[in-house]
């Protein structure tokens, strides 16, 4: 087999909601906003995921990805640590912490058992050891580059897996149908493919988010009386 | 019609400590490139552990008023020591290129309130390459507390600015650090019509490791999602960042700090308020960040106030002496 069909086989796992990466636990505050009748209809997800893609996985989680994607390359460990350091101090929202810690320590186990590599192992040390926040993206990006994905295909592995993780999300809260899923999934390949693209020219001192109200409803979801989702 | 620019001192920076910024999170420092400053203040305690100004440097256009002391009413002895300063700006606004540095720095067990005595405007910048920059240089030395709540920010149209918030503090100095920005003049309908807002803000430990960083990047006329009710359901937005000392920084604290909080947005929801706000505990776990938008600057300053009024609370000190 060539290496471009082993490649995109490889995408393809890590990138399938069946690939047990914790994402179905998730829900980046929408369970909040449609609880609180803000987010009612698929026009409402679809925004949604559309902001939260613009304004906050693009210009900071798919920057780390990179930063990561090129330090595991040059077997940087140390860089590796950082850019983990930086985007946890860079994550106000503590629910978004604690889930991406959890995520990324699954991930982790996971990965590790499935691609054995000395970077997982040492990743894993770092985590017992405390020397590692251990969150999803930063963890993401080391198994996908250890698996033999290009920068390209893990930034767009993980842009789909968080896609459609929320849309699966914003399904069981019986704000959108099955067809309509497919529908908005469709109609954000636009802006999946020009975050990928983006993100791999911006430097770490640049990361940046902007989603004021997707912040409340983030923080609030801790809080909510009953739920269905971590986050 | 050529707007002109401020005229911005070129002077060299006074003999504060510079700070240190670094490119990642952990201890890799360079020193920071000299930016001019118009305002630098040294604060430090005197034989009556009253917190005093040591050195004051000041150009244009910044100026402090005189120190004030408005506690005098306090239930402990030690409590009116802190001082209150205004920062007092006579530019009508910020313009194209104009460049501000600020520079604070509290000496060990000093307390200072700074305010302003106006909301800063961000004028109209024709020139598409232009945008004016303010940059906060902050040094908060053990025991030692800043409150700075400062009046909005109001971003005319065309406007674009860069402000970086560079903060290095002990892990026993206190920081009540706000910020407001107006996205336009609303009385004028004038809303999202400016360029962008660019906010960096970092919060390091002296060694140089980061505790927190925010970069919000504001984009306004050509800002997608203004009219999404999911970017922002009001217009004035709020942040606020209250860093606790560490030995009363508690999980125990930290729950009753977050709890007055949401008691504040349970009051506001009750007067039908437009106040909208939620908090979280730092990254640090030391204190608590706070996001509110509202659609008048008055409901978020009162907001912030009453937040800095719990923390003040929780460390046992006197309310703030007055309320909007």
């Amino acid at each position: 087999m060539s290496d471009s069909l082993d490649q995109q086989l490889v995408l393809m796992q890590l990138a399938d909601s069946f690939f047990p990466s914790g994402a179905y636990t998730l829900s980046h505050g929408l369970e909040s906003l449609v609880q609180s009748g803000a987010v009612k209809a698929a026009e409402d997800v679809e925004g949604f995921v559309q902001l939260l893609l613009c304004n906050k996985i693009g210009p900071m989680d798919l920057v780390a990805i990179a930063h990561t994607h090129r330090a595991s390359q040059n077997n940087n460990m140390q860089a590796i640590r950082e850019i983990d350091a930086r985007l946890f101090a860079q994550t106000p929202i503590e629910q978004t912490r604690i889930t991406q810690r959890k995520s990324g320590r699954a991930l982790l186990m996971v990965a590790g058992k499935t691609w054995p590599h000395v970077q997982l192992e040492t990743l894993a040390t770092n985590t017992a050891q405390g020397e590692i926040n251990c969150l999803q993206p930063i963890i993401f990006s080391v198994v996908a580059r250890v698996a033999g994905l290009s920068l390209q295909s893990t930034v767009l592995a993980f842009t789909h897996g968080f896609v459609t993780g929320l849309l699966g999300a914003a399904i069981r809260l019986g704000a959108v149908g099955h067809l309509e899923a497919q529908q908005i999934r469709l109609r954000l390949a636009a802006d999946m493919a020009a975050i990928c693209q983006d993100c791999e020219q911006q430097s770490l001192d640049d990361m940046w988010s902007c989603t004021p109200l997707i912040d409340l409803a983030q923080m609030r979801q801790a809080k909510l009386s009953r739920r269905l989702f971590a986050s | 019609m050529t707007i002109p620019t401020t005229l911005t001192p070129t002077l060299p920076p006074t003999a504060l400590n510079q700070t240190d910024l670094t490119q990642t999170a952990i201890a890799r420092t360079t020193k920071k490139e000299a930016m001019p400053t118009q305002l630098a203040l040294e604060l430090g305690c005197n034989v009556a552990e009253q917190t005093v100004l040591q050195k004051c440097y000041m150009a244009y256009p910044l100026s402090v008023s005189s120190l004030f002391r408005r506690e005098n009413d306090s239930l402990k002895e030690d409590q009116s020591k802190r001082a209150y300063l205004y920062r007092v700006n006579t530019s009508p606004a910020l313009l194209a290129r104009d460049s501000i540095g600020v520079r604070i720095q509290l000496a060990p067990g000093s307390q200072l309130y700074l305010a302003d005595q106006s909301a800063t405007k961000v004028h109209r910048m024709p020139d598409l390459d232009a945008q004016a920059t303010v940059d906060y240089s902050v040094n908060l030395d053990a025991g030692s507390t800043l409150e700075f709540l400062p009046e909005p920010l109001i971003l005319f149209a065309d406007s674009a600015l860069r402000q970086t918030t560079d903060i290095t503090m002990h892990p026993d100095a206190g920081l009540c650090w706000g910020e407001v920005v107006l996205p336009g003049r609303l009385t004028r309908g004038e809303v999202y019509q400016f360029r962008r807002y660019l906010n960096k803000t970092t919060i390091r430990l002296p060694d140089g490791r980061l505790r927190f960083a925010e970069t919000m990047n504001l984009t306004g006329k050509e800002n997608r999602f203004v009219q999404s009710p999911l970017f922002a359901n009001a217009p004035v937005l709020g942040t606020l960042v209250l860093v606790l000392p560490r030995v009363i920084a508690t999980t125990a604290a930290l729950k009753t700090l977050s709890e007055q909080v949401d008691a504040i947005a349970h009051e506001s929801a009750q007067k039908a308020t437009s106040l909208n706000l939620a908090s979280s505990v730092l990254p640090d776990g030391q204190g608590l960040f706070i996001r509110v938008m509202a659609k008048t600057t008055r409901e978020i300053q009162s907001c912030f106030r009453q937040s800095v009024d719990c923390v003040r609370s929780l460390r046992e000190q006197n309310p703030l002496p007055y309320r909007l």
